[in-house]
Formats: C-alpha cells, structure tokens, sequence
C-alpha cells in the first residue's frame, strides 16, 4: 500500500507517531532542563546551571554525567584565579538531539 | 518511550522554552572585553610605530600583554556564561583586527620606505595616520563587541 507515491519504510517514517522521536535521554524532566538551559549558551558555568535549573551540586552531576557519557554535553575544568570552576557545554550532537526532542514535543502538544 | 500525553508535552515545552540563563549582564561583559581587546590592540600597533627601536619598546609589549591578560581575567570572573555565538563572534572580529592589523604594518613599511628613498628619512608617522591605523585594526573587534552586546551576533 503506498500514499501519494510513498513506500516501504519511508511510509514507515512519515506514519510514526511523534513520541518515538522524543529522545531517551533528554526526556527525563531535569536533564531537559540542562539541555535547554545549555542550548542557548556556547557555554556555562556549573553553578550558574545549578541555580538556574535549582537543583543540588550532586543532581546536577549525576545528570551531567549521563549527557556526557550520550555525547551530548562537553565538560570542560579550569580555573579562574586560583579558584578551580567547571564549565558545561552543548555538543554539536547534543543540540541536534535537542532539536529534534522539542520538535517531536511540539508535534505531540499540538495533536 | 513512554507515552505522553499534549498536555504534558505543552509543559515540558514550556519549561524548556522558559528558562532564560543568558542575561544582559552576560552580554555587557563579553561585549566590553571584546571591544577592550580590539583597543588595547589599534593603541599598541599606533604608539608601537612611534617607538620603533626605541628602548621602550620592551616595556610597551609587556604592558601590552599584562592588560590583555587582565582583560581576560575579568572577562572570566566577571560571567559565569558565555552567551550564544558570542565566541564565534569574537573570534571572526579577532580574524578580522589580526588581518587589519598585518596590512597596516606593511602599509606603514612601506611609506617609510618610500620616504626614505625621497630622501625624507627619520621623518615619523603623523599622529593623526597612527590614529587611524589604530581605529582600523580596532575596527573589527569593536563591531564584534557591539554584537555581541546587542544579543544578536549571528
């Protein structure tokens, strides 16, 4: 059966609902909130994340951690002065996911 | 993937659009320390020819790079985020002072040559052509800075 000339596994494709779009990983509500958060940023302190997403120093570790090892988060440790600070970043792989997880809630929130 | 439902769609979607950690200050402070480079760059180029082989010369590059590093110093401290593209941004406008600044020193060799062959020699730059010079290779990293202060840089 085709639709206007569509077949096989791109009529799959076009026919699959949106919530197998969303992605694993940055579905969890405090890890989209990173995401987001990092999306509009090239790149941000860990405890200005921390306050924004209003979560402990150990949440938001455990949840970075899962990003980085996705691929989706760069962690970068320096120091600023003498003070040593880390410093969070969207991969280029990690907004692409980004992207296409909102996208796929905007389609489910307009059904 | 569990389901969800447009409701709970709409809300995530409303958490993730809502959060806003890039703020103005942010961007005052990056903006500024751009700019900043771009100056302190035109200003050691310009007084740089008029110190030509002079014993001061030492001192101006040291000066020059000890404010460079304060600059970026209080860029660092100053803001805990790097707003978006803002360091594409800087690093064009950088490209831009670097090659401004090249074409200038070449410029500027080659007018003193060319004086010196007049038989003008030992003649310096008139100020107001060292002025210019340095506007020229600020130029590109003030219109960086501008950038990313606006918010809109890309």
């Amino acid at each position: 059966m085709s639709t206007d000339g569509v077949t096989g596994p791109a009529l799959v494709t076009q026919h699959r609902h949106a919530r197998h779009r969303l992605d694993e990983v940055i579905h969890a509500p405090v890890r989209l909130s990173i995401v987001a958060v990092l999306a509009q940023v090239d790149e941000a302190e860990f405890a200005r994340v921390r306050d924004e997403v209003e979560v402990s120093d150990s949440v938001l570790s455990k949840q970075v951690a899962t990003l980085e090892q996705a691929g989706y988060v760069k962690v970068r440790k320096g120091y600023v002065g003498k003070r040593p600070r880390t410093w969070l970043s969207l991969t280029g792989t990690g907004r692409a996911a980004y992207t296409s997880h909102l996208a796929a809630l905007r389609e489910i929130a307009g059904a | 993937m569990q389901d969800i439902t447009p409701q709970e769609a709409r809300e995530r979607l409303a958490r993730a659009e809502g959060t806003g950690i890039d703020d103005d200050a942010d961007r005052r402070v990056h903006g500024l320390a751009t700019t900043a480079f771009g100056l302190v760059i035109g200003l050691y180029v310009a007084v740089q020819q008029r110190l030509d082989e002079a014993p001061w010369e030492g001192v101006l590059a040291g000066g020059y790079v000890v404010v460079l590093g304060a600059v970026a110093l209080w860029q660092s401290r100053a803001s805990g985020v790097v707003p978006r593209r803002s360091r594409r941004v800087g690093r064009i406008g950088l490209a831009g002072t670097v090659a401004a600044m090249l074409t200038a020193v070449v410029v500027l060799n080659v007018r003193e040559a060319s004086r010196k062959l007049a038989g003008a020699a030992a003649a310096p730059e008139p100020l107001w052509v060292l002025g210019l010079t340095g506007l020229v290779v600020a130029l590109p990293m003030l219109v960086a800075g501008l950038l990313i202060r606006r918010g809109r840089p890309a």
